[in-house]
């Protein structure tokens, strides 16, 4: 399991892109809508560390009423792992619940990811490793 | 485990989540608690699964109508 990126819940992803590119990222893919989640979506890198910055453009994506309360902010991180189901699997025994069952991510090439949710961490993110 | 057990621990755990005093009836839904969105009724299924020491089967996480029936499963999985 090794950290791919980190999420950031952003009301405005244009103006929150050009907010990181002015600390000196470079965009990496550009924006994805994933309709499933009802966000938009743009990766970002800087020395190594990857952002992935989301922002709802429905008021019924699950994390509308995140945005809500936290404004923008970092809510996840994922990690990238070799075997997703085995993996969501022995979280489940740690407390985590899934918060939908896995599904593909357009964002992120079409590779299976699940979302987590620990009562006393918050989200994390679960990408299957492609190949 | 009695319902009234269930419900005075309950309570603790709706007020960690949502800090503040909920008031719970069998009929209570998410509609009747402000922040009850679904991503908060997942951090409650966890807290509840930590409190009570029980683990909900998925389609259970999303497939109970109100508390009343929160109430039964949980007395179900911990018995």
């Amino acid at each position: 399991m090794t950290v791919h990126h980190i999420g950031y819940l952003v009301k405005k992803l244009e103006r929150a892109r050009s907010a990181f590119e002015a600390l000196g990222y470079g965009v990496e893919r550009e924006t994805v809508r994933d309709e499933f989640r009802k966000v938009d979506i743009v990766f970002l890198v800087k020395d190594g560390y990857r952002v992935e910055l989301v922002s709802p453009y429905d008021p019924s994506s699950v994390v509308a009423g995140l945005l809500a309360r936290t404004g923008n902010a970092p809510y996840h991180v994922c990690y990238e792992v070799d075997d997703l189901d085995a993996e969501v699997e022995r979280l489940r025994d740690a407390r985590y619940v899934m918060q939908d069952a896995p599904a593909p991510a357009p964002a992120c090439g079409g590779a299976r990811v699940a979302f987590l949710v620990h009562p006393y961490l918050g989200m994390v993110e679960l990408l299957q490793k492609s190949g | 485990m009695e319902r009234a057990e269930v419900y005075s621990r309950l309570a603790d755990v709706f007020r960690d989540v949502f800090d503040r005093e909920v008031s719970l009836a069998d009929a209570t839904t998410a509609a009747d608690v402000p922040g009850w969105d679904s991503l908060n009724h997942i951090t409650l299924i966890g807290t509840i699964e930590d409190e009570f020491d029980v683990k909900f089967p998925m389609k259970d996480v999303v497939g109970m109508k109100n508390v009343g029936e929160l109430v039964d499963k949980i007395i179900e999985l911990s018995a």
